[in-house]
């Protein structure tokens, strides 16, 4: 997928011409659009340094095309995967501390999950600094927002003497949750298994 | 009402010597945004903080994350000093 | 969920009362509740998008009365009631050892970040990273080596191609000969660019990748304050020694409006990207005495202009906050990764506008536009006391920063440019307009208003200092 348009319009014109090919009117809203669409996006958030960009890497084999979506943001890298046998596009976004924003490049990451069609959000965290990544993932809950945690970095949380509780977690939480150690693919087949799990169970799918 | 005079060495970050140790009582700033950034980095009322360095800028040490900052930020961060060493 | 996150109780009834006032036109994807608690945290996205809502006064009326009756901003009230919950889940997840143990690695932190320690480390950082790296082996060897290639192998067999295939001689000059798109816009981006840029960028993401960077920032954030920035500043410039358009657009990582425009203007006027740092470097580097010249005055231009700046441009001293993560040893594949994905980025924003230059300088050229554009710089040339050659450089120095820079090495090759004239051409262009590109990424940036005003400064800035440069370089009786 080669986009350098700006991305308010670019995604819902590709889809439009799509739908009319089909006899369908284009009035529906970007938000409709997505939804029927038969692939899934996934954004990946969290704050800088959690290895969002290594994830992104893992999961979609390469930075398949790194768009740079003008007066949005820095940049937000897209990659494409076939997951449980659906096509699923991530979305690598540059880091935040917080829903509410504070430099210009913060807002790219939240006006992508509050505007755009992301099916589903991971959230990237640092096992060596849970309690205060968990303020965000909170802020993901409260705004109902289909969410999964990922607890990345175990491995040097673990060199720390610090041992995360996943299933714990996930049940306090009432999300799923994943620990990781991306840098050495620990884990990684579990988040593709529970990616798929959601993937499966979404009816996303529209007969052409 | 009645009010007892409590002795608690309460203190701005700034004034401190490098390496005191010390618990968060207060983070004021006028600028919201400031605290705001501070608060998601995980600065908060009743965290341990450490200072480290003073100059070209300071660096402090909050739970397990090191943060460094500049003098006026350092001047709204209001620390109760616990040890010296 | 056996985690509710509860705020209190005024922040509550608050948040129930703004939820019954939206209505279901938001487009929004997320959850009333949510909505409500930016509205209490006065975010500044949503107010203005629901500026022109009938019930936004309400809103407003609800958030100062909750506010008034607290102690503390709500903000801050509602940051800490998620704080002490996240910490509470925390502490029942995890298992905390009892001793904090201390940082891999601290020892090297401590020397980098420690200002005996650290300046000279900054120092070697940047004489092996940027100067001998990217400057002496990216600008020099290998430009030497593809460039070499390209003149003696492609070059010719290219003219004598075209010259074979094309009856007209007007084409041949699009596609060949001195100014054509295959000998002069692939040359220059596969020998000259190409080289300079991938050091650079392996560079630039082996010192990102190592966590290094924000300690730079901690290290430079006192000089930074002085010239109106903070030591954020620090990523975005140095950035755009690689590259002052993708610097232009990094410049969003800073905080204020007033920070942003300081650095884009330093960018646009002091910093050199790396095509022209390399070939300026692998020019220069023959005559250190020259060398040291264009270095003192462009860091002294930096630091005066970022000064007068920092008084000029309203709005407030930045502040500087910053995380320091642990120092890493860098993953070679992520960093190869890194740069490949910015060479692809530079590559498909800048080649094509390489070749756009390349056929504009031949539409110019045919037209005799072109002509007539260099002829009036060449009384400018003259004045700078550079030779009337020196012209078209300048001209094309405009399309591509390293175009012009790398038509001053075409220029000394061929032995019209040497001595005091290549210092003062060298600080010139450094100095002057920067590429089409920037230019374009400065509007998209910063709009149209501080564009115009940053390039006519540049300009004018440029050729002025140009002219006082050769007067003082004369009367001083510098040889080079």
């Amino acid at each position: 997928m080669d986009c350098h348009d700006c991305h308010q319009s670019c995604q819902p014109k590709r889809k439009n011409t799509g739908w009319k090919l089909f006899g369908f009117g284009s009035k529906r809203s970007v938000k409709n659009n997505f939804t029927h669409s038969s692939q899934t996006t996934i954004a990946l958030v969290g704050s800088p340094n959690v290895g969002k960009s290594l994830l992104f890497n893992l999961l979609t084999g390469t930075y398949v095309t790194v768009s740079n979506y003008p007066g949005t943001t820095v940049e937000v890298s897209k990659g494409n995967t076939v997951i449980a046998g659906k096509k699923v596009t991530f979305l690598d976004t540059p880091g935040m501390y917080s829903l509410i924003p504070i430099t210009e490049e913060e807002s790219v990451a939240r006006d992508l999950i509050m505007n755009e069609a992301v099916n589903l959000v991971i959230h990237v965290v640092d096992a060596k600094h849970l309690g205060r990544m968990l303020n965000l993932t909170l802020q993901l809950i409260e705004a109902q927002l289909p969410l999964l945690l990922v607890v990345n970095m175990i491995d040097e949380a673990q060199k720390l003497g610090i041992w995360v509780d996943e299933n714990q977690l996930a049940y306090q939480l009432g999300i799923p949750v994943v620990t990781m150690a991306a840098a050495q693919k620990v884990g990684l087949k579990k988040l593709i298994a529970k990616v798929a799990d959601y993937v499966q169970s979404t009816p996303l799918s529209v007969t052409y | 009402m009645f009010t007892q005079s409590f002795s608690v060495y309460y203190s701005p970050l700034n004034f401190l010597a490098t390496k005191t140790q010390g618990v968060i009582t207060a983070i004021r700033n006028k600028d919201e945004q400031i605290v705001k950034k501070l608060l998601a980095m995980g600065v908060h009322t009743g965290m341990p903080i450490t200072l480290e360095q003073r100059f070209p800028a300071f660096v402090i040490r909050v739970g397990r994350t090191r943060i460094a900052i500049d003098k006026d930020i350092a001047n709204s961060i209001k620390v109760r000093v616990t040890t010296r060493s | 969920m056996s985690s509710q996150l509860l705020y209190p109780s005024p922040i509550e009834t608050a948040i129930s009362r703004i939820e019954s006032l939206l209505d279901d036109r938001l487009e929004n994807q997320i959850s009333r509740r949510s909505i409500a608690l930016l509205l209490l945290q006065k975010d500044p996205t949503l107010r203005s998008q629901l500026r022109q809502e009938p019930y936004f006064p309400e809103i407003e009326r609800i958030v100062s009365e909750t506010q008034a009756g607290m102690s503390e901003s709500l903000t801050f009230a509602i940051a800490e009631s998620r704080h002490q919950l996240a910490m509470a889940i925390e502490q029942d997840v995890t298992i905390q050892p009892q001793q904090q143990r201390t940082f891999k690695h601290e020892w090297l932190h401590q020397l980098t970040v420690h200002p005996v320690t650290g300046i000279p480390i900054l120092a070697l950082v940047l004489y092996f990273g940027v100067y001998q790296f990217v400057g002496v082996f990216g600008g020099g060897t290998l430009v030497d080596g593809i460039e070499g290639f390209f003149e003696s192998q492609i070059n010719p067999v290219v003219n004598s191609i075209v010259a074979a295939i094309v009856p007209w001689q007007v084409v041949r000059d699009l596609l060949a000969n001195d100014y054509g798109i295959i000998t002069l816009g692939i040359r220059y981006a596969v020998a000259i660019v190409l080289p300079i840029v991938t050091t650079f960028f392996l560079m630039f993401s082996l010192l990102e990748d190592s966590g290094y960077l924000p300690r730079l920032s901690l290290l430079m954030d006192r000089l930074f304050k002085t010239i109106g920035l903070s030591g954020r500043s620090i990523i975005p410039l140095i950035l755009g020694l690689g590259c002052g358009t993708m610097a232009t657009l990094v410049t969003r990582t800073l905080e204020s409006k007033r920070e942003r425009i300081i650095a884009t203007l330093l960018l646009a006027l002091t910093i050199p990207c790396s095509a022209q740092l390399g070939v300026i470097l692998g020019l220069l580097s023959q005559e250190p005495t020259a060398l040291l010249v264009w270095a003192t005055v462009m860091v002294a231009i930096f630091l005066g202009i970022g000064f007068l700046a920092g008084k000029m441009v309203p709005g407030n001293t930045a502040c500087f906050y910053m995380e320091i993560p642990p120092l890493r040893l860098p993953r070679l594949k992520a960093i190869l990764t890194k740069t490949y994905v910015r060479l692809k980025w530079y590559f498909g924003e800048i080649l094509p506008l390489f070749i756009f230059a390349s056929v504009l300088i031949w539409a110019g050229k045919l037209t005799g536009l072109f002509d007539l554009v260099v002829r009036r710089l060449e009384p400018v040339m003259l004045w700078l006391g550079l030779p009337k050659e020196a012209a078209p450089t300048f001209l094309y120095g405009f399309f591509r920063r390293d175009y012009g820079a790398a038509g001053m090495f075409d220029l000394h090759s061929s032995g019209i440019l040497a001595g005091q004239q290549l210092v003062v051409a060298a600080v010139t262009l450094t100095l002057f307009i920067p590429c089409i590109a920037q230019l374009q990424f400065m509007f998209k940036e910063r709009g149209i208003k501080n564009t115009l005003a940053i390039a006519s400064f540049v300009i004018l800035f440029a050729f002025s200092l140009g002219y006082m440069l050769n007067r003082l370089l004369t009367i001083m009786e510098l040889s080079f």
